[in-house]
Formats: structure tokens, C-alpha cells, sequence
């Protein structure tokens, strides 16, 4: 009988894969706190890895010992060529209680979503039919069939979707030296530790202590997407690569290094190979910057649009045309604008009606936290969040399904995904409410200056 | 790279026809990882899906692409057998050609 390895070598994968990142991110890691520091390192991780497995590939050497030799050789690199950069940046103002118990509440957020992703294999539909089927089948045959974009017996596992959530599935899996479907779910919650790592780090840098640990216990309890039918998903991962595109995209604005904008050509990278919603914010969110009078903002317009564009073209011209069967534009044409007005008032009937009396308390909560607070700089990302959802329902209409369907088994899930980033625009206005509303009379006399 | 992890897929995955898990795991067991196979099943996604990710990195087809297929998977018990050399098989039988 062979014994499986499951998750004990699924954790020691991650390790090496977060351990990877970790140096290799040193290059880029400057001004960046040690959680920011750690979230980018699961990213980097697996990008490093799956480029890695990417080039194994085409060598057709896709093996588990190819696979760490390269980790390997790929960490003492990022050794010999980063040991010159500086240390990550000290927090600061110093930790409270009431702070300190909304991250022990973080703490049990992730730590209940890890129980749910691993407590059974990986059962969702787009991930067995899609994310899943290609990411096994690329394990175990060792390449990338084409028949995953151009075999018609596979039209309903979206061809046209991007790589990078299965290469990193089947790049975790080689490490790890074998297939399981449940072990591998341990990504999921390190997708979102991830996640409340950065959006923690980056907001007490900029504001402080209390506003980071409030958006941390908020992501850490995020239940609408981190829940166990998204396990599998693209969704969680994209979520993580929404909020260091817009962390990243922040810093630019105020200081363009040579650090901080590679950092932002690497998260569009990563939201664009990661799907198409990903490509879409990082134009959408690179023409906000554009409108912006801000010195640098040409510059990190086309270091948020490039990257996108580029791994687009370069997929289509690798794979070559894949047809999409998912939406219809025929109801953009003149002749059918009274189709689309229908189309649309059925899509915001039908997300209404999927709208529960909590999401209304959720939306008028935000709306509040808005109106009450004042501008910031993290006012940059609402426009495209905006815009964002505006597509969603457009797309929705566009289904070349019954769009009330299309609605149902979609909208919740890929609008949860910008819920992190929308979490950096309130940590940031949370930040500059008066300090007396945090703050106990006592400990205002020990409270550092925030850097921003 | 080895798929000797436990094939896990059947509980969580199978929910709405725990059967449908031995049935696959069997056709699994007994077909080259480069085969392809033509699944005779019930109508619907889910049962399609399960098998493509279950069979995975076989080609699972329609019986539409059945000329296309070596080896044919049928779910049920309550079906004239084509001809071929038939395998019972755990909720079905399997057919060579």
C-alpha cells in the first residue's frame, strides 16, 4: 500500500515556495513592513515557482527534484543580489489592546476558513471543472496539452482563462511529489493570511495601528469569500493580487523607487495571469491614475496597464485564438438595445434579489464609514472598484446563458474578490479619524507620529 | 509524478450521486492515463465535470465523440451492452473496442 504524504508535504511545499519568495522578494521589498513583506512573499513565491515550472516544461523536465533544485538555485540568487538592501520598515506606532483582540479575532477568522478548506478535497464547481482539471491534468502529463484551449470536448472549462492559478497548483503539487486534492487546499488559507498580512502592514504603515487591525479582523472574518465553496477558486488568490496591486499602486504615487514600481509591474502580472477581472482592474485602475494630477502618474499607468497587456498578448499569441462561449455581444449592436435594457433590469433584478438583508447592512455600513470619514489618497481605487462592479452587471446582461443564472452563480463570488481592496480605502480614511476615538486619554501621550 | 494520493474527489465532490465516485474510481483503475473515454451518464454538468477532474489526465468525451474514444464507460446497470469486451464494473461496466 502507498502511503500518501499529504498534507505534511504540502506544508513543507509552502514553505519552500513562501521561503523563495521571501528572498527573492528582498529585492523589492523596500519600505515595505515585515507582514507586507511576508504577503508578497507567497505571491512572488509562486509566480518564481510557476515560471519556474513553466520553463521545466518546455524542457520536459517538470520533475519534483528539478522542481526544488531550482527553488534552490533560485533562493541563493536572490541571496547573492539582495544582500545589499535594507532591512523592512519598523511599525511604528506601537500595538493596543483593543487592536491586539481584533487581530486574536483575525487570527480565529483564518484559522476557521483553514479548518473548512482542508476539512474535505477541493469540490467546487469551477474548480473541478476548470482551475482543477487543468491543474491536474498539467501535473500529471508534465505539459501543458493544448487540448486544455482547443479540444471541443473541454468548451465548458473556459479555455480562454489564464494560467497562473494551475501552473501554481500543479507547480505546489510537483514540490510536494504527488496529487491531493485536499492537501492542496492549504494554499487557500495562506491566500488569505496573505491577504490580512498586507492589508495590515500597509495600513499601519501609512495610518496606524488600530485602523490596520480593524481592516485585518474585518478580512480575517471576510465570511462572503472566504467561505469553503470558493476553496479552489480564483476568487481568493485574486483577492490577494487586488490588494498589493492597490497598496502597490499607492506607494508609486508617493515615491516611484525603482523597488515600488517593479513590485507594482509584478501584482499586475500576477492579477492579469491570474483572470481576466484582474486585467481589468489594472486598466481600469491605471486610467484613474492617469486622470490624476499627480507627478508619476504616466509612469504608474503604464507600469499598471503594461504587464496586463503584455501577458495578454503574449498568452494569445502562445495559445493562440481560444473561443469564448460565455457572453454574446449581439445586444450591443443598435438594432438590440431594448435586448440589453432587458438583459440589464434582469441582472439587477436577479443581484437584488441574491442581495440579503445583512449585504444591505454591509453596503450601508460602508456607505457610512465614507460619508463620515474624509478623502484620502486610497480614494484613488474607488473609481475602478466602481467601475469594476458596473462591468459585472454589463457582463451579466451580456450572458450567452440565461442571465438571472449567469447572476446566481457568479456575481457573489467574483464581486466578494475586490472586497479586501475596498478594505484599503476604509483602513486608510479609518486612519484619520481623531485619535480620541480610539485612544484611551492615557495612551495619547505615547502615541508615535504615523509616517503619513 | 505520481497520483497515488488518496482520490479523495469521491466524498465532497460526489454529493449529489455518491455512487458515481466507485463507478469512476473503477474506470480510473482500469484505463491508461492517456486514454480517451466515452462516458455514457446522466444528463448534466455536474456528472460531466466530476468525471473530466476524476479522469483527469484522460480525455473523458460525449458519447457525440465516441469514434473518437478507445474505451466506453457506462453509468447504470439498465442498458444493451454494445459490442466490445465488457468489464462489470463497480455502478456500470466498461467496453473495449
Amino acid at each position: 500500500m502507498i502511503q500518501s504524504a499529504g498534507v505534511p508535504a504540502y506544508c513543507l511545499a509552502l514553505v519552500v515556495i513562501w521561503l523563495t519568495g521571501y528572498l527573492v522578494s528582498a529585492a523589492v521589498g523596500q519600505r515595505l513592513s515585515l507582514p507586507e513583506r511576508l504577503g508578497w512573499a507567497l505571491v512572488i513565491g509562486l509566480l518564481a515557482q510557476s515560471l519556474v515550472f513553466l520553463v521545466l516544461i518546455s524542457l520536459g523536465a517538470a520533475g519534483r527534484w528539478q522542481l526544488l533544485i531550482s527553488d534552490l538555485l533560485l533562493a541563493v540568487l536572490a541571496i547573492c543580489v539582495t544582500r545589499r538592501h535594507g532591512r523592512y520598515m519598523s511599525p511604528g506606532q506601537p500595538p493596543d489592546r483593543s487592536g491586539m483582540i481584533l487581530l486574536a479575532l483575525a487570527a480565529v477568522g483564518v484559522g476557521v476558513f483553514a479548518l473548512q478548506a482542508l476539512s474535505r478535497p477541493m469540490w467546487a464547481t469551477d474548480y473541478v471543472a476548470i482551475w482543477g482539471l487543468k491543474a491536474k491534468t498539467i501535473f500529471a502529463t508534465g505539459t501543458i496539452p493544448s487540448r486544455l484551449f482547443h479540444d471541443p470536448a473541454l468548451y465548458w472549462s473556459h479555455p480562454e482563462y489564464p494560467l497562473l492559478l494551475p501552473l501554481s497548483l500543479a507547480a505546489t503539487a510537483t514540490t510536494a511529489g504527488e496529487w491531493n486534492d485536499r492537501a492542496l487546499a492549504l494554499l487557500y488559507p495562506a491566500f488569505h493570511l496573505g491577504t490580512l498580512l498586507v492589508l495590515f502592514g500597509f495600513v499601519r504603515r501609512r495610518r496606524g495601528f488600530l485602523p490596520a487591525a480593524i481592516v485585518a479582523g474585518l478580512c480575517g472574518l471576510y465570511f462572503p469569500l472566504y467561505s469553503p465553496v470558493h476553496v479552489g477558486t480564483a476568487e481568493i488568490p485574486l483577492a490577494l493580487g487586488l490588494v498589493l496591486l492597490a497598496c502597490a499602486a499607492l506607494d508609486t504615487l508617493e515615491k516611484a523607487t525603482a523597488g515600488v514600481t517593479t513590485r507594482l509591474a509584478l501584482a499586475s502580472l500576477v492579477c492579469s495571469a491570474l483572470k481576466q477581472e484582474g486585467t481589468l482592474f489594472a486598466i481600469l485602475l491605471a486610467g484613474t491614475v492617469v486622470l490624476k494630477r499627480r507627478r508619476g502618474r504616466l509612469l504608474a499607468a503604464a507600469t499598471l496597464a503594461g504587464p496586463a497587456i503584455l501577458h495578454s498578448l503574449i498568452a494569445r499569441t502562445a495559445i493562440g485564438r481560444v473561443a469564448g462561449r460565455t457572453f454574446t455581444l449581439a445586444p450591443l449592436s443598435p438594432a438590440k438595445w431594448s435586448d440589453l435594457v432587458d438583459r440589464l433590469n434582469t441582472a439587477i433584478g436577479a443581484i437584488a434579489g441574491l442581495t440579503t438583508a445583512r449585504g444591505w447592512v454591509s453596503i450601508a455600513a460602508i456607505a457610512g464609514i465614507l460619508w463620515l470619514t474624509q478623502k484620502s489618497f486610497a480614494d484613488l481605487l474607488l473609481p475602478p472598484l466602481l467601475v469594476q462592479v458596473g462591468v459585472y452587471v454589463l457582463a451579466a446582461s451580456l450572458s450567452a446563458l440565461d442571465v438571472a443564472w449567469h447572476v446566481q452563480t457568479s456575481f457573489v463570488r467574483i464581486t466578494s474578490a475586490l472586497g479586501p481592496a475596498l478594505l484599503v480605502v476604509l483602513g486608510v480614511r479609518l486612519g484619520d479619524l481623531p485619535q480620541g476615538l480610539f485612544l484611551r486619554k492615557s495612551q495619547m501621550g505615547n502615541l508615535k507620529a504615523s509616517p503619513h | 509524478m505520481s497520483l497515488q494520493g488518496p482520490q479523495q474527489s469521491s466524498n465532497a465532490a460526489f454529493w449529489f450521486d455518491p455512487d458515481y465516485a466507485d463507478f469512476l474510481d473503477a474506470v480510473r483503475r482500469l484505463t491508461p492515463p492517456t486514454a480517451t473515454v466515452t462516458l455514457t451518464i446522466p444528463p448534466g454538468e455536474l456528472y460531466l465535470f466530476t468525471a473530466a477532474y476524476s479522469l483527469a489526465p484522460r480525455r473523458a468525451v460525449l458519447p457525440d465523440r465516441e469514434r473518437e474514444a478507445s474505451v466506453l464507460a457506462i453509468y447504470g446497470t439498465t442498458i444493451k451492452l454494445p459490442a466490445g469486451t465488457v468489464t462489470r464494473i463497480p455502478q456500470g461496466f466498461l467496453v473495449r473496442r
